[in-house]
């Protein structure tokens, strides 16, 4: 068999033509005949978008979530010795609030003995109407016993005496 | 850097800060874009990746080395996203379906979607899909990520992806077609 001879000047002059750029729109209408009958052969982006700087913000808050703060540094107002200042301060002030307080509860029983004295006195002085004698003489450290040297009084005189001088409250009186 | 070697830098307490940023650097862009892809919204796979990164700083000295980081980083932000898309979905009491094809309805008027009307429609008819075979489509025919990678990640037989990726794109065109 001879073998065919690739003589393609001996094509064209074969005598058959074809239109006008029948070979650029012969592509096309192939495309449009396979590609446009399944979209998938030609490749699609998605068509998602992300706003302006978005990866790097993300980026940052990711950073920031998973990567612990950095501590600042805690620096006291105070040196060290003057935190025992301040507990020996409030020591002092607790000292003396309880001092205060034991002052405040020893007072009390004066006060109590000062009122009890008048209402004695008061009450002496009420029963005691017709009696001329300052009773509060009896109860002080120095007495004036001069005038009582110079009497004499039985046990009868005395007691009939105070007798007539005295109520029976105050000889009943327990 | 060689991926063995940011894992050491990973692991190590002194190293873990800078070698943590080199990994963002490294994956978050593509991290992102899968994650999107799976919940289409941009606020929501803002929140799905930085759980997913906050889960890998977690959960790196876990990870033994018995497959490559990115696909350790692909399967958590895979698994994160799904878990997001279920109880977002939960808590809207609707499905999983319905929550995503509400999300593509949406992509219209989305200040972050710049697609076409085909681009549209080819989100619709993902959205589908079932979960894993969209999961197959975006991985094979956005990504072009490897049969051979995606089992490691999906955890699924090379066949059984290539078969699952040659139905979806079966759908997909019947839907385009159709609609």
């Amino acid at each position: 068999m001879k073998p065919i001879k690739k003589n393609f000047d001996a094509i064209k002059t074969s005598g058959f033509v074809v239109p006008k750029g029948y070979f650029e729109e012969f592509s096309q209408k192939i495309k449009d005949k396979t590609i446009g009958s399944n979209p998938l052969t030609e490749k699609y982006e998605t068509g998602f978008s992300v706003p302006q700087g978005y990866f790097k913000k993300s980026k940052a808050t990711i950073l920031a979530s998973v990567q612990p703060k950095k501590q600042s540094k805690i620096r006291f107002l105070f040196n060290e010795y003057a935190r025992y200042a301040a507990v020996a301060a409030v020591l002092v002030f607790v000292s003396f609030y309880l001092i205060n307080q034991q002052q405040s509860h020893s007072q009390q029983p004066q006060e109590t003995i000062a009122l009890q004295w008048t209402d004695v006195q008061t009450y002496l002085d009420n029963t005691m109407s017709t009696y001329n004698m300052d009773v509060n003489n009896l109860f002080t450290g120095e007495m004036d016993l001069s005038a009582f040297s110079e009497v004499n009084l039985s046990d009868a005189d005395l007691e009939d005496y105070l007798t007539d001088h005295l109520s029976n409250s105050l000889l009943t009186e327990e | 850097m060689q991926e063995s070697a940011l894992v050491i830098q990973l692991q190590g307490k002194e190293t873990q800060n800078s070698a943590f940023e080199v990994l963002l650097e490294l994956y978050q862009q593509r991290l992102y874009w899968h994650i999107r892809k799976i919940v289409i919204d941009h606020d929501d796979a803002d929140d799905v990746l930085q759980n997913t990164f906050i889960k890998v700083f977690r959960y790196i000295n876990d990870f033994k080395g018995d497959c490559k980081l990115y696909t350790w980083l692909y399967r958590i932000a895979t698994n994160e996203a799904l878990s997001f898309l279920k109880s977002k979905a939960k808590r809207n009491k609707v499905s999983m379906e319905d929550l995503q094809q509400h999300a593509v309805e949406q992509l219209v008027s989305d200040p972050y979607f710049e697609g076409d009307e085909i681009q549209i429609k080819l989100q619709k008819a993902i959205a589908t899909l079932p979960n894993k075979q969209q999961l197959v489509f975006n991985m094979r025919y956005f990504d072009e990520i490897k049969y051979a990678e995606m089992s490691e990640i999906l955890e699924t037989s090379e066949g059984a992806l290539k078969a699952s990726y040659h139905h979806a794109v079966k759908k997909i065109e019947a839907f385009l077609k159709s609609n």
